[in-house]
C-alpha cells in the first residue's frame, strides 16, 4: 500500500497514473494533444497507443455506407482491431492540420503563406493554394520572398474592397475544397460556410445581396454536396432578405430583389443540373411572383423535365416556397415521368404537402390542391393526370383504365384481380415503350404496402415492364429498383433484379444510366448508383460503373472508381482491371494505380507509412466490411 | 441515531481521523456501499446480524482507509462537504451521465500542486467518486493542451527515455498533430 500512498515522489510520478485515469484524462484531450503526449517518453508513447483512448475520436469520424445507399454516422459501433484507430487518427490530425491552416488564412485574408509542407499534400491543398494565387495574383498583390516560401502582400484597401475580397476568397476556397474527399469536404465546407454566416452581416451593409449571389452561383451544382451547402447559403441570404424586408417599410424595392435572387439561383441551378443531358435540356420559363410563389412553365416538351422538376422542387423546398407547377406539359403531354420525379423527390424530402395548380391556356380558372401527400391525395393526384391524359386523344381509356378504375392504391384482398388488371396495363405497354405510368402505379403501390405486397407477382409486372422497353432512362431503373427494394429483402434484391434482367443485360438499361455519368455528374445519382451496386454485388456492373466515373472530371475519381471495384469485393482484381487498357481507365488514373502496388495486400496490410492517399470511401468500405463480419 | 445524523470515522494512512457526517461520507460510492447493511440495520432496528451492533449504538462508525493520507483525505472530503447536496446521476455502470460544468469552487479547489492533485485523483478513484475524479482528470487535461511535448515534460518533470531514432520515429508518425 506504501506505493499507493506516496505514489508521486520522484520523477516518475507522471508514470504511474494507472490506465483507467488515463481514459478519464484523455478524453478531455484532442487527438493533437494525445499524440503530443505520446512524444513524452515510452512508458506514455505505449499508453497513448492504447486503441481504447482512440475510441471517441474515432467513431465521431466515421460514416458508413447503409443499405439505403445514403452515408449516416456509425451508430453501434463494436471495436475494430488497433491500427485502424491509429490510421483514422493520423488522418483526422490531418485534417485537423489542413483545415486549421484553412481557417487561418481565412481569418487573416492572406493565402500567401501557406506553409510549404501543405503543397506535399499534393490532391488536398495544391488546388486552394493555386487558386488562391491566381485570385490574388500579380495584378494586386506585391510578391516577397521570405526564406523558402513567397508571401503575397496586399495593398491597404477600402472597407468594401476588403469585404469584397474575403467573401471571393471564401468562395474561392469553397471552390477549391470540392477537389477534397467527401469527409474532408464536409468539415471545409462546414468552416466556410460557418464564415460566411459569421461575416455576412458585415456584408450586408457593403456588399449587396447581388455580389453575394452572383459569388455562389460559382460554385458548381453539380456536387451534390455543394449543392446542398449552396443552398444553405441561399436560404441565409434569403433569410436575410426577409429580415431586411421586415426592418424596412419600403417593401417594394426588396421584393423585387429577392424575387430576382431566387430566380436567379434556380435558373443557374437548373440550367447546370440540367442543361448537359441529353433530352432533359428542355427550355423553360420561370416566373416567381411577388408572394414569391414560383410559377414553372414547360413548353413544347417532348423529352422530359425530369431533372427540372426535381431540381427546382428541391431548391423551392429548401426555400420554403411555394412551388406551382403550371402547364400543359405535366397533365397533358408528360408521360409521367415529371409526375414520378417529383413525387420521388418530396418522398425523399420527407415533404408532405405538394401543391398543384392546373392552369391550362385552355382553362384559365386555376383550381388549387394543398393536401398533405396522402395515399388519398396521391390517388387523387393519379386521377387528375389520367382525366387529363384520357381527354388526350393520345388513347381513349386505355392504358389508364386500370386506374381510372380506383383499384389501383385501393387493392383488393385477393390478388387476383390485381395482377390480371396490371398484366393488362403492362401488357399493353409497348405502346408507349417510355411511358411512366405503370411503373409509378407500381411503385405507389409497392411503396404504400411494403413487405404485403406479393414477390413472385411484381415481380411478374416489374418483367413485364421492363421487356417491353427497349431502352429504360435513369428514372424508369430508378423506380424499378425502388419497387425492387421496397418489395424485397435485401438478400433476395439481386437475385430479383437478375430475373429481371436488370443487370446482366448490358444492352438494357445500366450502360446507358452509367454513361449518363460522364455528362452529369450528380453525386446523388452517383450515390444511388453505387448503394445499388452495393446490393448487387455484380462485377460488370461496379466496372461500367467505375468506367463512367473515371470519365467524370471529378477530381477524387480514382477514389471514387477504386470504390466502385471494391463494390463487388474483389479487391486482388482491381488492380488487373483497371490497368487493362480495354477499359478505358485515363492515363492519369492508371499512373495513379501504379502508386497503389498490389492493392490487396495494401488493404490487408495498410502500409502506415507509405504517403499514400488511402480512398475514405474504399476506407470506409473496408472497415464496413469488417464490421459487418463481426456482428 | 436516525441513519442521516449517523458520523462515520475515515481513518487515513498516517492515522490522521476524520469524522465526517454518513451524508458526506457517502459521496464515495465506495463508503456507500460499504455502509449499506449498516444502515439497513439501523434503520429496521431488529438485527439479525450481531456484529454491528455494539459499535453502532456506542460509537461512530470507523473505516480504516489506508491508502489515502492525511492532507490529501481532508481535502476530498472537503469536496464531498461542498457538494453533499449535489446528486450527480449516474447509469448503471457508474458512469456520469450529464456533464456539469466545472465551478468556480472547483477550480479553485483543485488550484493544488502536482503532488496533491494526483493524491485527489488517485483517492477519488479509490473512494469512488467519478464527478471528483472526473473534475480532476479535465485539471490534469488542462496542464496537457497546448503543450508540446518537451514542454509536458518540463511540467511534470519527466525524463525523456527516447532514443533520438525513436522519437523521430514516432514524430514522423505524428507530424501532424504538431502545429507548425
Amino acid at each position: 500500500m506504501d506505493s499507493i500512498s506516496h505514489p508521486f515522489e520522484g520523477k516518475s510520478a507522471f508514470d504511474e497514473i494507472p490506465i483507467e485515469i488515463w481514459h478519464i484524462i484523455c478524453k478531455h484531450l484532442e487527438p493533437a494533444q494525445k499524440f503530443n503526449l505520446s512524444l513524452v517518453n515510452r512508458h506514455m508513447n505505449s499508453l497513448i497507443s492504447n486503441d481504447e483512448l482512440w475510441f471517441e475520436d474515432v467513431r465521431s469520424l466515421w460514416y458508413i455506407f447503409d443499405n439505403s445507399s445514403k452515408f449516416s454516422p456509425l451508430a453501434d459501433w463494436t471495436c475494430p482491431s488497433s491500427g485502424f484507430y491509429k490510421e483514422y487518427a493520423r488522418r483526422q490530425r490531418q485534417d485537423a492540420y489542413i483545415e486549421s491552416r484553412i481557417e487561418r488564412a481565412i481569418s487573416s485574408g492572406n493565402f500567401g503563406d501557406f506553409p510549404k509542407e501543405i503543397l506535399h499534400l499534393g490532391e488536398i491543398c495544391v488546388p486552394v493554394l493555386v487558386r488562391m494565387q491566381d485570385h490574388y495574383g500579380p495584378s494586386f498583390a506585391v510578391e516577397k520572398k521570405e526564406g523558402d516560401h513567397t508571401r503575397f502582400c496586399y495593398p491597404a484597401e477600402s472597407k468594401r474592397r476588403h469585404l469584397e475580397r474575403r467573401l471571393q476568397s471564401l468562395t474561392k476556397i469553397y471552390v477549391a475544397s470540392q477537389t477534397l474527399s467527401m469527409v474532408r469536404f464536409r468539415r471545409v465546407g462546414g468552416l466556410v460556410f460557418e464564415a460566411f454566416e459569421k461575416e455576412s452581416s458585415q456584408w450586408a451593409g457593403n456588399i449587396t445581396v447581388e455580389d453575394m449571389m452572383m459569388e455562389i452561383c460559382h460554385l458548381d451544382p453539380n456536387y451534390y454536396e455543394l449543392f446542398a451547402i449552396r443552398k444553405r447559403v441561399l436560404r441565409l441570404t434569403v433569410d436575410k432578405v426577409k429580415a431586411h424586408e421586415e426592418s424596412h417599410a419600403d417593401d417594394t424595392v426588396s421584393t423585387a430583389s429577392r424575387v430576382r435572387l431566387v430566380h436567379m439561383i434556380l435558373r443557374d441551378v437548373i440550367r447546370s443540373q440540367c442543361a448537359n443531358v441529353e433530352g432533359f435540356g428542355v427550355p423553360l420559363d420561370l416566373v416567381i411572383d411577388d408572394h414569391m410563389l414560383l410559377r414553372y412553365y414547360s413548353g413544347d416538351v417532348e423529352g422530359t423535365p425530369y431533372c427540372q422538376l426535381a431540381a427546382i422542387s428541391e431548391v423551392c423546398c429548401e426555400l420554403g416556397m411555394k412551388t406551382t407547377f403550371v402547364g400543359q406539359s405535366l397533365f397533358v403531354r408528360d408521360q409521367g415521368s415529371s409526375l414520378c420525379s417529383v413525387l420521388l423527390t418530396l418522398q425523399q424530402l420527407e415533404i408532405h404537402e405538394v401543391r398543384l395548380e392546373q392552369d391550362t391556356p385552355q382553362n384559365s380558372s386555376s383550381q388549387e390542391l394543398s393536401l398533405p401527400l396522402t395515399q388519398e391525395v396521391t390517388r387523387e393526384f393519379l386521377h387528375q393526370f389520367l382525366e387529363r391524359n384520357t381527354n388526350n386523344a393520345r388513347e381513349p381509356g386505355g392504358n389508364y383504365d386500370y386506374f381510372a378504375e380506383d383499384h389501383y392504391l385501393s387493392i383488393p384482398p385477393s390478388p387476383m384481380p390485381w395482377r390480371a388488371q396490371q398484366r393488362n396495363v403492362c401488357a399493353n405497354y409497348h405502346n408507349n415503350e417510355k411511358d411512366m405510368f405503370p411503373l409509378i402505379a407500381l411503385y405507389m403501390y409497392v411503396s404504400h404496402e411494403k413487405k404485403m405486397v406479393d414477390r413472385e407477382e411484381t415481380k411478374d409486372l416489374l418483367s413485364a415492364v421492363s421487356s417491353r422497353s427497349e431502352r429504360l432512362y435513369p428514372h424508369h431503373l430508378q423506380t424499378m429498383l425502388s419497387i425492387i427494394k421496397d418489395y424485397s429483402d435485401l438478400k433476395d434484391l439481386s437475385d430479383d433484379a437478375k430475373e429481371l434482367g436488370l443487370t446482366n443485360d448490358a444492352s438494357l438499361s445500366f450502360p446507358f444510366y452509367f454513361e449518363s455519368f460522364s455528362s452529369y455528374t450528380s453525386l446523388a445519382n452517383y450515390k444511388f448508383a453505387s448503394g445499388t451496386i452495393v446490393l448487387y454485388k455484380e462485377r460488370e456492373l461496379c466496372v461500367y460503373l467505375a468506367r463512367a466515373v473515371d470519365r467524370t472530371n471529378s477530381p477524387h475519381r480514382l477514389e471514387d472508381v477504386l470504390f466502385c471495384y471494391s463494390l463487388y469485393g474483389e479487391l486482388l482484381e482491381v488492380r488487373e482491371t483497371s490497368l487493362s487498357p480495354a477499359n478505358n481507365i485515363s492515363d492519369d488514373s492508371i499512373r495513379k494505380f501504379a502508386e497503389f502496388d498490389e492493392i490487396g495486400a495494401y488493404f490487408e496490410k495498410f502500409d502506415w507509412d507509405k504517403r499514400v492517399f488511402v480512398p475514405n470511401l474504399i476506407f470506409q468500405k473496408f472497415i464496413g466490411d469488417r464490421l459487418v463480419e463481426m456482428r | 441515531m436516525t441513519q442521516s445524523d449517523m458520523k462515520v470515522v475515515l481513518i487515513s494512512s498516517d492515522d490522521e481521523r476524520f469524522v465526517v457526517d454518513r451524508k458526506v461520507a457517502e459521496k464515495s460510492l465506495m463508503i456507500k456501499n460499504m455502509l449499506k447493511h449498516v444502515g439497513n440495520n439501523n434503520n429496521d432496528d431488529d438485527s439479525d446480524e450481531e456484529e454491528d451492533d455494539d459499535d453502532q449504538n456506542s460509537e461512530p462508525y470507523e473505516i480504516p482507509i489506508s491508502s489515502v493520507r492525511g492532507s490529501v483525505m481532508k481535502h476530498v472530503l472537503d469536496w464531498c462537504e461542498h457538494y453533499k447536496n449535489v446528486d450527480f446521476p449516474t447509469n448503471d455502470d457508474g458512469d456520469l451521465i450529464a456533464e456539469h460544468p466545472v465551478s468556480d469552487w472547483d477550480k479553485e479547489f483543485l488550484t493544488v500542486d502536482q503532488e496533491m492533485l494526483y493524491g485527489i485523483i488517485l483517492a477519488a478513484n479509490y473512494f469512488n467518486i467519478k464527478p471528483l475524479l472526473d473534475r480532476a482528470c479535465q485539471q490534469v487535461a488542462n496542464m496537457i493542451k497546448g503543450k508540446s511535448p518537451e514542454e509536458i515534460r518540463k511540467t511534470f518533470n519527466i525524463s525523456n527515455d527516447f532514443t533520438a531514432e525513436e522519437e523521430a520515429a514516432i514524430r514522423r508518425e505524428n507530424e501532424w498533430a504538431e502545429d507548425r
